[in-house]
């Protein structure tokens, strides 16, 4: 319990000088009579001893008043974690050169896709060495996933779920190509890398959130190919609604190692593929929307990137801690009402003075 | 109290006493006082109608003429009224105060004296005498003696019996008829010596004043009294059944100490309350002392 005002405990200091005017006061007019004498000799009552009670009464009910006033509550802390941390979409890029092997993860060879999935994973849930690692993971950050190809699709909300993150997450492939008997590719357009699409669909995904800061982390290792919207006009839509865009380039114009699957032998094995690289595209984005670029070669420097980005946008967390009062004061002037009532009621029965 | 007022009130007073002087009193109070019986006058010479017993042979045979001899009888009594007009008369719970009570008891005895061409004289005390009036006849006398009493205001509040008894044997030299008027509130050993002395030398009637209330509280519940004469406050549960019992107890036993002391002081004694017309208790005791004087 605690005092909402206590100043008003300052009028108790009030109070000896109530009990002095009391005392001092003649409330009662007395009569002369002759002599005491015999009274004197006439020995008291249980009344008379009881009369001093009255004033006493009157100036505990004073005092319970002055309590009362001073606002006496009892605190509940009601502690309501929310953050409005940062609310991140990564852009993915999965066009057919994400198949690319360039990457090694723990020594393995891995695709491009791969390693960013492995990467991002850690981003979000936080490398399994803890808070003190470069990744200490984003658990109060609303994250969604937006992958691109030839078009965009939104593989995961923005959630603050990140366990189902992670399996979407896992879920994510590229695309094969599907080819018909004279070896044409059907989905040529569903290879291709739409960068304008990808940006554009993250930043609708953003565009409601109520994150004090939104951001993509747009993951791209193509040329912008594909798809209505172009880079620019997303770039632009993404600084329209206050999205800032990380970029994130990887790989290079020129051949980079793919593993396919012989149609001979159904073996898989090692290819050389085609890649094209426009990191320009990238950096413009970047800088419309007051974001960075950075270039991974390897899947340390994308370790790197993301730490870097995870210390650029550190989330606050606020925590507020409220108090939820109830307000005690009724009881305190039930009880100092009683108080008068009781003494009211005994000054005027029992204790009844004359005149 | 203004002067027309106090005129007024003597008047009243006069006037209500006269009718009892006259009416009432007239036969007793003349002959319970005694005086100190026949004085020898003259002798002169025999007129018709003398008695003849009283013809003194000396004188007549000595002269040759027949003389008488002259008795006076001495009835030029002197009356001092001792009034007790402390605080503690001031009170009344029936019809008037005790002081007013006190006041017209003595207007009556000082009228009754001058009735009877007697000398009245007036000493009012509390704690010390605070007035006196050497006694003097005349009708223009008595009515400053009641006026005296009317007007006075006390100086001090208590009571001292003993003080104004010894006032009175010093100013009183020759036997006096005195009346001690009081409602002895006050410790009733205090002043027995001098009661004694008193009631040797002059003929003391001690009169008391009571009001009902101070033999017995009303049960009226907690009040607060005040002690007229020192003052003191007190709270007083009139309520409770036990302190009223005590209190009459008390003021019962003050009152048989009081007659006991008197009587003991072989004075007489006349009780008056403030619930009975005083005037009842005044003409028994006269017819008592009568009775008293045809039988002695």
């Amino acid at each position: 319990m605690h005092l909402r005002d206590p100043w008003w405990l300052l009028l108790a200091l009030v109070l000896p000088l109530v009990a002095f005017f009391f005392l001092r006061r003649r409330q009662f007019g007395s009569l002369r009579f002759p002599s005491l004498r015999h009274v004197k000799r006439s020995g008291g009552s249980i009344r008379l001893m009881l009369l001093p009670v009255l004033p006493v009464l009157r100036l505990a009910a004073l005092a319970l008043l002055i309590v009362a006033l001073a606002r006496p509550q009892l605190g509940t802390e009601i502690q309501q974690d929310f953050s409005r941390g940062v609310a991140i979409v990564m852009a993915l890029d999965i066009s057919g050169s994400m198949r690319a092997m360039d990457f090694t993860l723990r020594g393995t060879r891995v695709t491009r896709l791969d390693a960013v999935k492995d990467v991002f994973r850690r981003f979000v849930l936080g490398d399994d060495a803890g808070a003190s690692a470069a990744l200490p993971g984003r658990p109060y950050d609303e994250i969604g996933i937006v992958a691109f190809g030839g078009f965009a699709i939104s593989r995961a909300p923005l959630t603050l779920d990140h366990a189902a993150l992670g399996d979407m997450l896992g879920q994510i492939r590229i695309p094969s190509q599907i080819v018909d008997e004279e070896g044409r590719p059907l989905n040529a357009e569903e290879l291709r890398t739409s960068i304008g699409d990808g940006l554009a669909l993250s930043v609708a995904r953003l565009r409601d959130s109520i994150a004090k800061s939104k951001l993509v982390i747009l993951l791209s290792d193509g040329v912008h190919n594909a798809g209505d919207v172009t880079p620019e006009q997303a770039a632009r839509a993404a600084k329209e609604f206050g999205v800032k865009v990380y970029t994130i380039g990887i790989g290079s114009t020129g051949y980079a190692p793919v593993q396919v699957q012989s149609r001979i032998t159904g073996q898989l094995m090692l290819d050389r593929m085609l890649v094209e690289f426009d990191a320009q595209t990238l950096q413009d984005i970047a800088e419309t929307t007051g974001g960075a670029y950075f270039h991974a070669e390897s899947t340390g420097a994308l370790e790197r990137i993301y730490a870097e980005i995870d210390r650029m946008e550190k989330t606050d967390i606020r925590s507020r801690v409220f108090m939820r009062y109830k307000e005690l004061f009724i009881g305190y002037v039930l009880a100092a009402l009683a108080l008068l009532v009781l003494e009211q009621a005994l000054a005027h029965t029992y204790l009844r003075r004359i005149p | 109290m203004d002067q027309a007022e106090l005129l007024r009130k003597v008047r009243q007073i006069q006037i209500h006493a006269s009718r009892f002087v006259n009416d009432v009193l007239a036969g007793e109070y003349s002959s319970v006082f005694k005086g100190r019986g026949m004085e020898f006058d003259e002798v002169r010479e025999y007129v018709p109608g003398d008695d003849v017993r009283t013809i003194d042979w000396n004188v007549t045979a000595r002269t040759g003429r027949p003389h008488v001899k002259r008795y006076v009888e001495e009835r030029e009594l002197t009356v001092m009224l001792l009034v007790d007009l402390s605080s503690s008369v001031k009170f009344g719970t029936v019809r008037q105060l005790k002081s007013e009570a006190i006041v017209e008891i003595c207007a009556l005895l000082a009228l009754s004296a001058i009735h009877n061409n007697d000398k009245v004289g007036l000493i009012i005390f509390t704690d010390a005498v605070e007035r006196y009036i050497p006694p003097k006849k005349g009708k223009s006398h008595v009515l400053r003696v009641i006026r005296e009493l009317l007007h006075h205001e006390a100086r001090q509040t208590k009571t001292d019996i003993a003080a104004a008894l010894e006032y009175l044997l010093k100013v009183a030299k020759r036997r006096c008829v005195a009346f001690l008027v009081s409602d002895f509130l006050l410790d009733q050993e205090a002043f027995e010596r001098q009661l004694k002395l008193a009631g040797t030398k002059h003929d003391l009637v001690a009169i008391t004043v009571t009001d009902p209330r101070e033999i017995a509280l009303p049960p009226v519940g907690i009040i607060e009294l005040e002690d007229a004469e020192t003052g003191e406050l007190m709270l007083v549960d009139t309520g409770s059944r036990s302190l009223r019992a005590a209190f009459n107890r008390e003021s019962g036993a003050d009152l048989a100490r009081r007659r006991d002391l008197l009587r003991r002081a072989d004075i007489d004694h006349i009780e008056t309350s403030l619930d009975k017309p005083y005037l009842d208790a005044l003409v028994r005791f006269f017819r008592m002392r009568e009775r008293r004087l045809r039988f002695a």
